[in-house]
């Protein structure tokens, strides 16, 4: 099988997939870290694919979404995005409507939480384009993923 | 190899020239950047299509152990 097709089968046998560097146990690199901790805090089931113990799938997965970065979220086979936006959609909300139109069970006070940590939810136009760490230590998305993994 | 910011911005302005681009460098470090691009081009685009946009106006340097741009979290959006 060519990366493509088995991207294909992986993204369409599961509902939710999240190609990340390591694992949802073990995330290598602080924004995969991130996007595993926001599905796991959620409650979300999700499955877990390990880029770098694969670099056709590496390299396979950046063509099939045309998206140069690592993490991607995947939910019914379609790509969802990258850490970034997985972001701004879990404090906005989107991530949670997502989830419902899809029939994906989450959380929702666990996601309520996460906001409630972020300085709850804020029209996207008034929020810093970062998240700031939050002083309490609560919320899996703070601090930011960078200043953590160096 | 790091990028400088204005590097950054000059390779977006190229393909954005009308965009309201902020660039930051996060970490002081000079590798660990944040752009916000703002262009009435990414009315009706979902955040997917335009991030795609701005990625390709990068033209590459976001690639891969090799890429120049080790580290860009992306806020796009279009004018209110």
């Amino acid at each position: 099988m060519t990366a493509e097709d088995t991207i294909k089968t992986t993204v369409t046998d599961n509902d939710v997939v999240l190609y990340m560097k390591g694992t949802k146990e073990m995330p290598q690199c602080g924004f995969s870290s991130r996007v595993a901790g926001v599905l796991n805090f959620m409650g979300v089931e999700f499955q877990d694919v390990n880029v770098l113990a694969d670099e056709t799938i590496r390299q396979g997965i950046k063509d099939y979404s045309d998206w140069p970065t690592i993490p991607q979220l995947y939910v019914k086979g379609e790509f969802v995005g990258g850490c970034d936006i997985i972001t701004e959609m879990t404090l906005s909300g989107e991530l949670d409507q997502l989830f419902e139109t899809n029939g994906i069970t989450y959380s929702k006070d666990a996601a309520e939480k996460i906001r409630e940590a972020n300085g709850g939810r804020v029209p996207a136009r008034l929020r810093a384009p970062y998240v700031r760490p939050d002083p309490r230590g609560a919320a899996p998305l703070a601090p930011h993923p960078c200043f953590r993994s160096t | 190899m790091a990028m400088a910011g204005t590097e950054i911005e000059a390779l977006i302005r190229a393909e954005f020239p009308d965009a309201k681009i902020t660039i930051t460098d996060l970490a002081g470090d000079g590798n660990h950047w944040a752009a916000e691009v703002i262009d009435a081009r990414f009315s009706g685009m979902n955040r997917v299509q335009q991030q795609r946009a701005v990625y390709a106006a990068l033209k590459g340097k976001m690639d891969g152990p090799n890429g120049d741009l080790h580290a860009l979290a992306l806020t796009t959006k279009a004018p209110e």
